[in-house]
């Protein structure tokens, strides 16, 4: 039960987006007149959030789909429907039915459009929303890398290449040319992979151009991708790797002497 | 292909098609019932199932996973409703909004209703202007948006790990919701990266989706009123306000519909969802006896059929939440309003086969 609350505290967030919600629909509750309307957007939420509560049925969904997607049933509450109609029908609801005039409208609508604005939080501040580089939405970056490495592939269209962690969620995004010695999958700790390529390139200090590079063979890695700021221990072409590039502040280095796949 | 032309491809099977597709579900009612946001809402749920019911079996029956097979086909089948639905509209009335020669939000000389109509217009346009200009980071891009990727590139269907592109089976906890190959198809018949069809182009049309049902659900919630042409303008714009300013956390459908429009999730969350509480508000209808009646009821029982079978397309969970909703919703509102026999819900219970297949199938394979 605790786990349940605890997803119900994280869905409603900060802000008080919530509690006008939980207002709305008492007020639908007790005052709407219309019962089609109370049971839609009064009885059937409650209903739902019953359902949501009970350790039965959490306990039948985590089986099947996990307990991270839980909340999706928390969806089911029409929150946006349930605050827009109490917002524009406060003094209908107020007053219990009849018309409501124009005049005592207009403010309850302004009010709530303020309080949404007060108490909501602004999306667009996000630090995960930037300015698009490019109609793709990937950063130009990644795509004037992944053009070269493309283009010095000698028309294979299975070019492995280890590209460092900032750019692996967008590399296959753009080209599915190039398989990468690891993706995604590192970057969630809890999903518990292992990768020796990753675990070289991504050492906090300076990288070990030897042990890199034996990672590197392992993984037929014919391409790799390394910061300009990244500090080396040794020399890459010691090992086959030559530096061919340096793009927008990242090397590229090649070993020639991989065939194409 | 030059630009224009994949513009205008873009326009026609983005929201030409699925927009003419919905004339024929609607057929089954009156031609004045034939209006714009109706025809669209329908049209979109058609789309969403033709392309999920035609998907699974070459997914499943296919060596690899035929994508050029289902692209003919799904086009094909496309065509073929929308020209139905065409001929079929004009053999018996046409449309509403033709009959009345066009779309019309508000009475003459009412200043009011045109401001807020306006709010929400200038609120919907900052939206899609936002979706356009700016790039929204989401881990989940690079499972989904590169399945529509490989998809493109190589036209095969989920054979390959999205991450790094070794070659996998078929992983069906995420493979029988086909909303990537749609992409994936958009962006072959428009000749476009599926990236720029995702992130660009999907926002463009599923925000203002989202909006079409939002405002559907408002002329249910305010038929009644006699000023229902200025509270439905003022309810988009505490919707749009909400979407706006609804990320109070990374969970709720609104920061979903903002920040990954693109994926499944968000139109079940946005899209879905909402048509199912619009069919159980149609549902619930208390308007004239005529409405009371199964035939009278025929819209909402249309719209839940369509749910059901869309559903599958979005999420692997889609279905059953869909089932729930659906079958959940009308067992409350028959207990409620003392329904004779319970004929909603039965009703309700049986057009929700196809989500009980589409789970049934996801829990067999997975």
């Amino acid at each position: 039960m605790r786990e349940i609350i605890e997803i119900i505290i994280r869905y409603r967030g900060e802000g008080w987006l919530f509690l006008l919600y939980a207002a709305a629909l008492l007020l639908i509750l007790v005052r709407e007149k219309r019962r089609s309307v109370r049971v839609v957007l009064g009885i059937l939420p409650l209903c739902l959030l019953l359902v949501f509560m009970l350790p039965p049925v959490y306990g039948i969904y985590t089986r099947i789909d996990g307990k991270e997607t839980y909340y999706r049933l928390l969806w089911f509450l029409p929150v946006s429907a349930t605050l827009a109609y109490a917002g524009v029908s406060l003094p209908e609801l107020l007053k219990g039915g009849g018309s409501g005039k124009r005049l005592s409208f207009v403010l309850p609508f302004l009010l709530a459009c303020a309080l949404v604005v007060a108490g909501g939080d602004y999306t667009y501040d996000s630090v995960h929303i930037s300015r698009a580089e490019n109609r793709l939405h990937l950063p130009q970056t990644v795509i004037d890398l992944c053009d070269y490495i493309v283009s010095a592939g000698d028309g294979s269209r299975n070019i492995q290449v280890a590209f460092p962690s900032e750019h692996v969620h967008y590399v296959r995004q753009y080209t599915t040319d190039i398989r990468l010695s690891f993706g995604r999958e590192m970057m969630v700790d809890r999903w518990g992979f292992d990768n020796p390529v990753y675990e070289q390139m991504e050492v906090p200090e300076s990288i070990d151009a030897k042990a890199l590079c034996e990672a590197l063979l392992a993984d037929e890695c014919r391409f790799v991708v390394l910061s300009a700021a990244r500090k080396i221990d040794g020399d890459l072409s010691d090992y086959g790797y030559e530096k061919k590039v340096l793009l927008d502040g990242y090397y590229v280095y090649k070993n020639a002497s991989l065939p194409p796949a | 292909m030059p630009a224009i032309l994949k513009l205008c491809a873009l326009c026609i099977w983005m929201a030409l098609l699925p927009c003419a597709a919905g004339l024929l579900p609607c057929l089954a009612l009156p031609a004045e019932k034939r209006t714009f946001p109706r025809i669209a809402v329908t049209g979109f749920l058609v789309t969403f199932a033709v392309f999920e019911i035609i998907a699974i079996p070459v997914l499943l029956y296919t060596k690899l996973g035929d994508f050029e097979l289902l692209v003919r086909i799904y086009s094909a089948a496309m065509l073929a409703i929308a020209a139905g639905g065409v001929f079929g509209a004009a053999k018996s009335g046409g449309t509403a909004h033709l009959r009345a020669g066009g779309m019309r939000f508000c009475a003459k000389g009412s200043g009011a209703c045109a401001l807020l109509w306006a709010a929400f217009a200038v609120l919907l346009c900052f939206e899609l202007f936002m979706a356009y200009s700016h790039a929204s980071f989401d881990g989940d891009d690079a499972y989904y948006v590169t399945q529509s990727v490989l998809t493109y590139q190589t036209g095969t269907m989920y054979r390959y790990l999205p991450y790094t592109g070794i070659s996998t089976e078929i992983d069906f906890r995420h493979a029988l919701a086909m909303l990537p190959m749609w992409t994936a198809a958009v962006g072959r018949l428009c000749r476009t990266h599926p990236a720029i069809i995702a992130h660009s182009m999907q926002p463009l049309l599923f925000i203002p989706l989202a909006d079409l049902v939002y405002y559907r659900i408002a002329r249910e919630l305010f038929r009644d009123r006699e000023e229902k042409n200025l509270l439905i303008p003022a309810f988009l714009v505490i919707i749009a306000l909400l979407q706006i300013f609804g990320n109070v956390s990374i969970y709720t459908p609104e920061t979903f519909l903002l920040t990954r429009t693109w994926q499944g999730k968000t139109l079940l969350a946005n899209f879905l969802i909402p048509c199912g509480i619009l069919s159980l508000l149609l549902l619930a209808g208390e308007g004239q006896p005529a409405e009371n009646t199964a035939g009278g009821r025929r819209e909402g029982y249309l719209l839940a059929l369509l749910v059901c079978a869309a559903s599958g397309l979005f999420t692997s969970m889609a279905p059953p939440f869909a089932a729930l909703l659906l079958t959940g919703g009308t067992l409350v509102m028959d207990v409620i309003q003392k329904e004779p026999h319970m004929g909603r819900f039965v009703r309700v219970l049986a057009l929700c086969a196809p989500a009980y297949l589409y789970t049934a199938l996801y829990l067999a394979l997975r």
